[in-house]
């Protein structure tokens, strides 16, 4: 995707990420975290605003900066720059609620057709994982790259 | 383009958000990975 995005900084093993979100609320540190879980290969992908103060991660503050596609575009970067390290890995991730998952899926179903081309991308179901499809309710989604 | 920056190594092992991370763990548990894709 050839989005606007903002500048990323990240730890050696490209498993921590940061960026400064600018708009209304003014500059808000963000932290992009691939958390490992209880299996090798899979993780959880944690997003959160930084207390300055702190230091801190806060997941569920809705900071309303303006800029949610540019956010969007900068979270899907760091997906490549993780999955270019780590070409095997299963990338987890939901919303802290339900609307916020809603969120997440109008993300995805926008960039879809681009998303596609390199990543493998599945919508949890009560029935188990489908490919992600448009319009369709998910309660969380995975990816992974397709050349792995 | 990503800038290093090892002062972030701090979060790399801190668990951010519990219940996402509980949601995957339970997700393994219950559903699992999708089949015929590559697993680690």
């Amino acid at each position: 995707m050839k989005l606007e995005r903002y500048e990323l900084t990240a730890e050696d093993s490209l498993m921590v990420f940061e960026f400064v979100s600018e708009g209304p609320k003014g500059s808000i540190r963000k932290l992009i975290q691939y958390g490992e879980t209880n299996l090798k290969g899979l993780y959880n992908l944690a997003f959160g605003d930084v207390d300055i103060t702190t230091g801190e991660i806060n997941d569920s503050v809705n900071s309303n900066n303006n800029d949610s596609d540019k956010v969007l575009a900068t979270v899907v970067a760091t997906v490549y720059a993780f999955t270019e390290k780590y070409p095997d890995a299963w990338i987890y991730a939901t919303g802290s609620t339900k609307s916020r998952t809603r969120l997440y899926r109008m993300g995805l179903t926008k960039y879809l057709a681009e998303i596609t081309v390199d990543f493998e991308l599945y919508g949890e179901r009560p029935s188990g994982w489908e490919i992600f499809e448009k319009g369709v309710e998910y309660a969380a989604f995975l990816a992974q790259r397709k050349n792995a | 383009m990503v800038r290093i920056d090892n002062s972030l190594e701090k979060y790399r092992g801190k668990v951010i958000s519990k219940d996402k991370l509980d949601k995957a763990n339970d997700m393994l548990k219950t559903t699992g990975l999708p089949k015929g894709r590559k697993h680690s």
